[in-house]
C-alpha cells in the first residue's frame, strides 16, 4: 500500500452479551469455537496489508491482552508495523468520560509515532469482511474526507436494534442517522466502520473535546453530516452485529448453515487467531455429532447436535447437547441434557441433569461455575 | 553460551520405505496424527525436556522440512538464550561433502557443538513417535557415571530378532550388542537415542572420521568400538509409547494407535504437550449427513460422510455418501461422494474418486495426485 494506514479497533459503543461480557469485552469473547470476535476485524487488517494497528480498549483489558498478546498472529512484517492495546487509564473508573476520543487523546503518542496518512476505525462486534486496500483507494478517488461502511438489511425489527441507521441522498452522502428502534423492518445499518484521513481524525477529536467530555467519535460524527460530505459505502456479503446474548447464540448457530458459513469464510481471506497447540478432536465410539463445529482438543462420548464446541470440551457418555455453544475446557458430565444454552469456559455441569433455555432467552452458565 | 545438555537431531534420511510419501519431502516432515508432522514429537520432547539448543541435520529433500523448522518458534525453541540451528551439509575450504552416515552428520557439525560448550549431547532421530523427558535420561547417565547411555525399549522376545538388541547386566551396564540376532539374549531394543558425554563423543567422531573402513554409523561403528574399548555404556529402559514410523504400515498403525483408549502416548494429556505449527484452518464441521465414530479429526476438516476408526487431518473433505474406515488421511485430501475407503493411507491433497479396499495387514497407500 502506497499510503501509511493505521487500523483501529474501537471497543467503545459495543453492546454487550449481558452476563457473558461481565468480565470480558465482546472483542475477546469466543466465537465459533476457535476464534474471538476481534480476530475478524484484525484479519481484515492483516489481509488488507495494514501493518499498523491498535485496539481502543474500554475495559476488561486482561481478557483482551491475553488473546491478542503482542499482535504477532495478525502481523505481516514484524519489523515494519506497530501494534498496541490502547487503554484510557485515568478514565477507566469514570465510565462517562471513558470515550474513544479520550482514549485516543490519552494515547496520542501512538498516533504521533505512527503518523499515518489514513485511519480506519472499525468495531469488533460487527462481523463482516472488508478489503480495506480496495476501499481506501475508492475513498481517496471519491474525494470524500470520511467514508462510513453500511449494509442494507431487512429484519431490522428484531436485528440491529439500538444501532445506527443511516439515511443517504442519491449522491451517496449521509444526511442523518437515527437509532434503530425496530419500527421499520428495512434500512441501512452503519457498520461503525470509518475510513478517514489522519487530519480529519484529529479534527474530530478536537471537535469532540471542545463540545463535551462525553463525546466520542460516533456522537461527533452526527454533527458533521450538515457540513461535511460523509460518504456511505455499501458492504455486500455476510454482516451480523452481535449485540445480545440471544443473538450471540442465534447468529452462531445460523453459521452452521453451510451457505451462510461460506458467505463469511472465503479461501482467499483467512481468519487468523491465537494458537493453543491443542491436539485434534477425539470422537469416541458411540458418539454422535451432527451439524456442529467442533474445536480441537474436544473428547466427545455423547451426542452433539446443531451446536458449537470450544477447545478441550469434554462431552461424557449419555450427554445430549442441542442448539448450544459450549466454551473451551468445559466439562459436561454423564447423561446431562443441554439445549438452547451457553455454557461458558471452564464451567462444569455435573450435578444437574438439564440445562435448558430457549433460543430467545438462552440459559447461561458462567465461566468456571460448577453446577 | 553454556549448556549442560544439547540435542542433535538426525533428520537427513530419505525414508524410502515410505514410498512416494517422501518423493518431495523428507521423512521427518511427513504428516502424522491429524495435525502434526513427525518431527513435532522429537522437537516437542526437546522443548519439554528444558533443552535450549538444538541442531537438526537435514539433507534429503530438505526445503519443506527446513521451512517448517524455521527459527524453532513452533516449539518455543526461539526464546532468549535458545538456539535452533538447521544444519545442512556445507562446503568448506576442504571441499563439499554429503553426510555419509549418522556419525558423519554429527562429525561435520563438531564446530557447532563446540560453540555450545555443552557437557552432554543427546542424539535423536527425527522420525519416531513418542514422548520422552531427556533430562531424566541425563540424570540416569550422570548417576551411572556413564560414557554413553542408550535408550531402550522392551520388545516381545519373539520379535527381538528384528531389532538391535542391548544385552545388559543387573546394573543396566551394556555387555554386548546383538544386531538383529537369531537368538536374542535380551528384550531391550535400542531406540537410536543416545546421550554421550561430549568430550568422548568428540574424540570418537574424530577417530571414526579418520577410519577409512568405517561406514560412519553410530550403531555399526561408534558404539561397538566404545564397548570393545571397555567404556561405560548403559541401557536406559524407556517406559511408554514409542514407534519408529519408517514404513507405510507402521505409519498407519501408529495413527491407529492414537485411537486406542489404552494408548500410552497420552497425546491428549495437558502436560508434555506436542507442539506444532498452526494451520489457520476453519472450524471443523460435521454436517447433518456426517457421522463420526471412534476417530480423531483436526480443525478445518469437513465431514459430510461416514468416518469410523480413522485419523482425519486439517482441510480434509469427506463428501456425502463416502465411507472412511480404518484410514489415516493427510491434510487437504478429498474423499469424493459415494467412495468407500478402508485400511488406507491417503496422501496430502489427494482426491480419491474410486473405492479403495486395503487389508489390515496390507494397507493401501493412495498418493497419486
Amino acid at each position: 500500500m502506497a499510503y501509511k494506514v493505521l487500523g483501529l479497533i474501537d471497543c467503545y459503543n459495543n453492546l454487550d452479551f449481558g452476563p457473558m461480557t461481565k468480565h470480558r469485552s465482546i472483542a475477546s469473547t469466543s466465537f465459533l469455537g476457535r476464534y474471538a470476535f476481534v480476530d475478524f476485524a484484525l484479519s481484515n487488517f492483516t489481509n488488507s496489508n495494514i501493518e499498523n494497528f491498535g485496539i481502543l480498549c474500554k475495559n476488561h483489558i486482561r481478557s483482551l491482552s491475553r488473546h491478542v498478546g503482542n499482535g504477532r498472529a495478525w502481523t505481516g512484517n514484524t519489523k515494519l508495523g506497530d501494534f498496541a492495546v490502547l487503554y484510557d487509564e485515568p478514565n477507566v473508573q469514570v465510565p462517562g468520560y471513558n470515550t474513544d476520543v479520550a482514549n485516543l487523546t490519552e494515547n496520542s503518542w501512538f498516533l504521533k509515532q505512527i503518523n499515518p496518512d489514513y485511519v480506519i476505525v472499525t468495531a469488533p462486534n460487527v462481523v463482516f469482511e472488508a478489503n480495506y486496500a480496495q476501499l481506501l483507494q475508492e475513498h481517496i478517488d471519491s474525494g470524500a474526507r470520511i467514508s462510513v461502511l453500511y449494509s442494507h438489511q431487512t429484519g431490522l425489527k428484531s436485528h440491529f436494534l439500538n444501532q445506527k441507521k443511516i439515511y443517504l441522498n442519491d449522491k451517496g452522502r449521509i444526511t442523518r442517522t437515527e437509532v434503530n428502534r425496530g419500527d421499520v423492518d428495512e434500512g441501512d445499518i452503519s457498520l461503525n466502520t470509518l475510513i478517514l484521513d489522519y487530519p480529519m481524525l484529529c479534527s474530530i477529536m478536537e471537535y469532540a473535546q471542545g463540545t463535551s467530555s462525553f463525546f466520542g467519535i460516533s456522537e461527533t460524527l452526527n454533527y458533521l453530516f450538515a457540513t461535511t460530505f460523509v460518504r456511505a459505502v455499501p458492504v455486500k456479503g455476510y454482516v451480523r452485529s452481535f449485540d445480545s446474548l440471544a443473538h450471540y447464540l442465534q447468529y452462531s448457530l445460523e453459521l452452521l448453515d453451510e451457505e451462510t458459513f461460506y458467505s463469511l469464510f472465503k479461501p482467499e481471506w483467512p481468519i487468523f487467531t491465537k494458537s493453543y497447540d491443542t491436539p485434534p478432536a477425539l470422537y469416541k465410539e458411540g458418539s454422535k455429532v451432527e451439524n456442529s463445529y467442533i474445536a480441537n482438543g474436544c473428547i466427545i462420548e455423547g451426542t452433539v447436535i446443531n451446536s458449537i464446541l470450544g477447545r478441550d470440551v469434554r462431552v461424557r457418555k449419555g450427554v445430549v447437547i442441542k442448539n448450544a455453544v459450549i466454551g473451551s475446557n468445559a466439562l459436561i458430565d454423564e447423561n446431562t441434557h443441554i439445549e438452547n444454552a451457553i455454557v461458558d469456559k471452564e464451567a462444569q455441569v455435573i450435578h444437574i441433569s438439564e440445562v435448558k433455555g430457549s433460543l430467545e432467552d438462552p440459559l447461561y452458565i458462567a465461566r468456571g461455575d460448577l453446577v | 553460551m553454556k549448556e549442560e545438555l544439547v540435542a542433535m537431531i538426525l533428520a537427513g534420511g530419505r525414508g524410502s520405505r515410505l514410498q512416494s510419501l517422501t518423493n518431495k519431502i523428507a521423512k521427518p516432515a511427513v504428516f502424522f496424527g491429524g495435525r502434526y508432522r513427525i518431527i513435532d514429537f522429537v522437537l516437542s520432547n526437546v522443548a519439554n525436556s528444558g533443552i535450549k539448543s538444538v541442531g537438526i541435520a537435514t539433507q534429503y529433500e530438505s526445503t519443506v522440512l527446513n521451512n517448517y523448522i524455521g527459527s524453532g518458534r513452533n516449539w518455543g525453541l526461539n526464546g532468549q538464550g535458545a538456539l535452533t540451528s538447521i544444519l545442512p551439509p556445507r562446503e568448506t575450504p576442504k571441499g563439499a561433502n554429503w553426510y555419509a552416515g549418522t556419525a558423519d552428520a554429527i562429525y561435520q557439525n563438531i564446530d557447532w557443538l563446540d560453540k555450545t560448550h555443552c557437557d552432554y549431547v543427546v542424539i535423536l532421530s527425527g522420525d519416531h513417535i513418542y514422548k520422552m523427558d531427556y533430562s531424566k535420561m541425563l540424570d540416569f547417565h550422570k548417576k551411572n557415571d556413564a560414557d554413553v547411555t542408550i535408550a531402550c525399549y522392551k520388545v516381545p522376545l519373539e520379535e527381538a530378532s528384528r531389532f538391535g538388541i542391548m544385552v545388559a547386566d543387573s546394573e543396566q551396564r551394556i555387555t554386548q550388542f546383538q544386531e538383529k540376532p537369531k537368538a536374542p539374549k535380551s528384550d531391550l531394543a535400542s531406540m537410536g537415542i543416545y546421550i554421550f558425554t561430549y568430550s568422548l563423543l568428540r574424540k570418537s567422531l574424530i577417530e571414526d572420521a579418520e577410519d577409512s573402513k568405517s561406514s560412519h554409523d553410530f550403531g555399526k561403528d561408534i558404539l561397538p568400538k566404545l564397548l570393545a574399548g571397555d567404556k561405560r555404556l548403559f541401557a536406559y529402559p524407556f517406559i511408554g509409547y514409542w514407534k519408529d514410523v519408517g514404513t507405510i504400515h507402521s505409519l498407519w498403525e501408529s495413527n491407529m494407535d492414537l485411537l486406542d483408549n489404552d494408548c500410552t502416548l497420552r497425546l491428549f494429556a495437558e502436560k508434555f504437550k506436542i507442539y506444532s505449527a498452526d494451520t489457520f484452518s476453519l472450524p471443523q464441521f460435521i454436517s447433518s449427513t456426517g457421522c463420526v465414530s471412534d476417530s480423531i479429526i483436526n480443525q478445518g476438516a469437513i465431514i459430510r460422510g461416514k468416518v469410523d476408526h480413522s485419523v482425519i487431518s486439517n482441510e480434509v473433505v469427506v463428501e456425502k455418501g463416502a465411507s472412511v474406515k480404518n484410514c489415516f488421511i493427510m491434510p487437504g485430501a478429498v474423499i469424493k461422494p459415494g467412495v468407500k475407503i478402508e485400511y488406507a493411507l491417503v496422501g496430502s491433497k489427494v482426491v480419491v474418486e474410486k473405492n479403495v479396499l486395503g487389508k489390515p495387514d496390507d494397507v493401501t497407500l493412495v498418493n497419486d495426485r
